[in-house]
């Protein structure tokens, strides 16, 4: 186990240095932040100005390795949109409100998807595994942001029951985590559901029924616990899926997270803020799959790690 | 019968084990609770389009006037209905040298900075220059701040010495200042991280707190101008998505917001009201980029069909600009512009291009195609395509229909069409680079004095947007701002604008004027006069509801 978590440390690594590279080369690609930072009557001349202020006149792959070198000590540059702040700074301090709705919406997704999933296998072909596989449809055929502005509009300003946007207490994060986790919940479900037809097709579940154990206990605990293993894996990507959703629902909502930030920092090209944001996610992404990868060996003790 | 049978006593079966599931959705659902009808009069909330950076440092943000303008001042003050200069703000008055290289403030005396930071001096003056004229300096207007030797004469007294003549200095100063005033003593001691914290300002709000996408701002209770703002509270939310902000302002969870003007009408249905700028704050047109035509410029491109006087003119009076204003400003708060640049205030004003447009710019179709067959279009032209500009900027969601709209008369016409679309930012890069040949639409410019303008679209290089340079222009633009004889300018702004008028060198198309909805529950009116670049501007005259 020691070892995986060693070699796996190690990929991680790898795969954050070749974002970094992808990240640098695209964000670069994209034009150059004086142009976006300059207000409309600057000459020339300004934009030569802030261009080398900004070591932005010096070959791209110096830049990088610069950035490299910084980057390894911890340090990702000043904002240069954010007169004052460094980019690491800016990141952590959005980063809690992103964690706080995605994690809200993987527990929305997970209390909508399993349960139906779950019923859906047990009660196969019948009306419930219809219902079931149209709520997955909806949510994979209707764009986040539109579901967003749907759900504002009915909860928020026809019903009062929920505020427009913003960061406050619970009832803020319902409306975003809802648009944000609706999502995941149609591959959840179907996991779910594949999984527990396997299960509830096993012999133990068989004998189980056979010495006369109670039906949910049969479908809720025995049953399930084997048949999470497949959703479990999933969790991994839902962490990856719900960090890139959130750059669509904290704009929609404002939410002032990561998301957000990161479309501001685009607009205003913002590369130290762009890598940073993106080094983020995928730390966070990479985290979520290693603990994913590790709770997998618990879950199912066949599984051991080489 | 036998299937719905069998889903019937399916639905029984699972009742129960569903019933958590609904019972924990339920419970999830009531706790949320209900949002107030109406938020605490006592705080006015605004939903605003994110400032271009939420940094509180001014100098180094092109786009951050609307988020720091409650508490932070220029020296000049503007009155909130004409939005003239006036001696209310922290100058009090000022004088200029006959050769307008020496201006001489006099500052008011006994004004307080927030957070007992101490009385605004002269010294504050100097700090704040020295701040907004540094290498991080990116606001618009610098380079014309930039430059001077700031001399304090006494406490209360200072003068700028620049070798040049700074003729539009209390534009620097004004509404649009591009120099807010800090406090010196608070720099002193806590450096710029202190105002990166909370920065204290002469204000009539004092910031309380700043958040991502929120900033709380409280009156100031004994204001020197003796003007107490009439709600103790003013926050400040930044919401970049117009539906959300719509829904803010139908929820009570804000009662003004910058709404797009497509969404205007379905706030003003649901009992909204407008408050709109005492006057036109932005001006658009369509420039011809990539008539860089300076003393043989090798950036001139004579292959371009509107390189033609003839094309521009045929484009010009190809478009209605009547039907457009209809369909783009259903709801007014729009003119139509006769003259890019030219504004009634400013010098060069010449009341006689006003009358002449619909005869000289007016939609003639049949002109149109007697203009094109003697111009050869398209026969005579390599490339006879015209390229049009469609881009998204922010907070102008009128853009790319406008452009929509030009292209369909254009084509009515009988010209060869194509629209591109191109990044804002890419489009001021192009521009810098002399390589823009489009018809490009200015951003809605906001009205300038006329050197300002001429500086910023008319002198060579020129600003990145507009790119009409001529050898004629350019002489009578230098020497417009090298003189200080206010007749002799007058005299020459006003023959630039007619050349620019006859040359057809621009598409003039509307005066915007800036509109927001409020809730008329909460806040009766806002007197504000438009001077800054957000168009908005005097906060602490928003007025409450009775």
């Amino acid at each position: 186990m020691q070892r995986y978590l060693i070699r796996r440390a190690g990929q991680s690594l790898l795969a954050l240095l070749a974002i970094s590279v992808i990240t640098f080369g695209l964000s670069h690609l994209s034009g150059s932040p004086v142009d976006a930072m300059l207000p409309d009557d600057a000459g020339p001349e300004e934009a030569e100005r802030l261009t080398r202020e900004w070591g932005l006149d010096r070959p791209i792959h110096v830049q990088y390795l610069t950035f490299l070198g910084n980057a390894l000590r911890g340090d990702l540059g000043d904002s240069l949109k954010w007169r004052g702040s460094t980019a690491l700074g800016i990141v952590a301090e959005r980063l809690p409100a992103t964690l706080q709705l995605g994690g809200f919406a993987v527990l929305v997704s997970t209390i909508i998807a399993i349960p139906i999933g779950v019923l859906a296998g047990v009660y196969r072909d019948t009306a419930f595994d219809a219902a079931g596989k149209l709520v997955a449809l909806l949510g994979q055929a209707m764009p986040n942001f539109w579901l967003g502005i749907v759900l504002i509009w009915i909860f928020a300003v026809k019903l009062g029951w929920f505020p427009t946007s913003g960061r406050g207490g619970f009832s803020h994060m319902v409306l975003p985590a809802i648009a944000m986790g609706w999502f995941q919940v149609a591959a959840l479900m179907r996991l779910t559901r594949s999984a527990m037809l396997e299960v509830l097709d096993s012999e133990y579940i068989k004998l189980a029924r056979i010495k006369g154990v109670p039906e949910w206990r049969v479908i809720w605990v025995h049953a399930l616990r084997n048949a999470a293993i497949a959703p479990l894996t999933y969790f991994g990507v839902i962490a990856g899926v719900i960090l890139t959703g959130s750059v669509v629902i904290e704009t929609v909502f404002a939410w002032p997270g990561t998301g957000q930030l990161a479309i501001d920092a685009i607009r205003g090209r913002d590369y130290p803020v762009i890598q940073a944001v993106v080094l983020t996610f995928a730390v966070v992404f990479i985290l979520s799959n290693l603990i994913v990868d590790t709770l997998y060996a618990y879950v199912d003790p066949r599984i051991r790690y080489q | 019968m036998q299937a719905c049978g069998r889903t019937f006593r399916s639905v029984k079966r699972i009742r129960s084990e569903t019933a958590f599931a609904i019972t924990a959705i339920l419970i999830c659902v009531l706790s949320a609770g209900s949002i107030p009808a109406m938020a605490q009069t006592e705080r006015v909330v605004a939903a605003l389009t994110s400032p271009g950076s939420e940094s509180n440092r001014f100098w180094a943000s092109s786009l951050s006037w609307h988020a720091l303008d409650p508490s932070l001042e220029g020296l000049v003050a503007n009155d909130p209905v004409t939005g003239e200069y006036t001696g209310d703000g922290l100058a009090v008055s000022w004088e200029h040298s006959p050769d307008f290289t020496e201006w001489t403030f006099k500052l008011r005396e006994g004004v307080q900075f927030h957070f007992g930071y101490g009385e605004f001096t002269a010294a504050d003056v100097v700090h704040s220059y020295a701040l907004h004229t540094g290498e991080d300096a990116v606001v618009p207007g610098v380079a014309q701040l930039r430059g001077a030797t700031v001399e304090v004469l006494d406490d209360h007294t200072v003068r700028f010495v620049y070798d040049g003549p700074r003729v539009e200095k209390l534009f620097l100063h004004g509404g649009r200042s591009v120099m807010k005033i800090y406090s010196k003593a608070q720099f002193d001691q806590e450096g710029l991280e202190g105002y990166d914290e909370r920065f204290a300002g002469t204000g009539h709000y004092r910031l309380v707190s700043r958040s991502p996408g929120r900033m709380l701002y409280e009156r100031v209770e004994n204001h020197y101008s003796g003007l107490t703002p009439d709600f103790a509270e003013l926050e400040l939310r930044f919401v970049d998505e117009p539906a959300t902000k719509l829904a803010m302002l139908l929820t009570g969870e804000a009662h003004i917001a910058d709404l797009p003007r497509e969404l205007m009408p379905d706030a003003t249905g649901a009992g909204m009201s407008t408050a709109q700028s005492a006057r036109a704050t932005m001006q658009t047109d369509i420039a011809f980029n990539g008539l860089y035509c300076e003393s043989d410029d090798p950036a001139c491109r004579r292959d371009v069909p509107w390189f033609d006087v003839r094309i521009r003119e045929a484009i010009n009076r190809a478009i209605n600009r009547e039907e457009m204003l209809e369909v783009l400003f259903p709801d007014g708060g729009a003119a139509l512009l006769p003259r890019y640049a030219m504004v009634e205030r400013h010098e060069g004003f010449d009341p006689m291009l006003v009358e002449r447009f619909d005869a000289e710019y007016g939609y003639d179709p049949e002109l149109v195609e007697q203009l094109m067959w003697f111009a050869g279009y398209p026969d005579a032209f390599a490339d006879p395509v015209i390229r049009l500009i469609t881009t998204a900027i922010g907070g102008q969601p009128e853009i790319p229909v406008q452009m929509e709209l030009v292209h369909q008369y254009l084509s009515a016409a009988g010209f060869q069409v194509e629209l591109v679309e191109i990044e804002h930012a890419r489009v001021g890069a192009l521009g810098r680079a002399r390589e823009l040949y489009y018809l490009n639409p200015i951003r809605n410019a906001p009205p300038r004095p006329t050197e300002v303008a001429f500086r910023a679209f008319y002198s060579n290089p020129g600003g990145p947007y507009q790119g009409w340079e001529d050898d004629w222009t350019s002489r009578h633009v230098s020497a417009m701002i090298a003189s200080s004889d206010a007749d002799e300018r007058d005299r020459i702004a006003r023959k630039v604008f007619n050349y620019l008028f006859e040359q057809y060198n621009d598409v003039p198309l509307f005066s915007v004027f800036t509109q927001v909805a409020v809730n008329p529950e909460v806040v009766s009116g806002w007197q504000f006069p438009g001077v800054t670049s957000s168009g908005t501007g005097h906060y602490h005259l928003i007025k409450r509801a009775q």
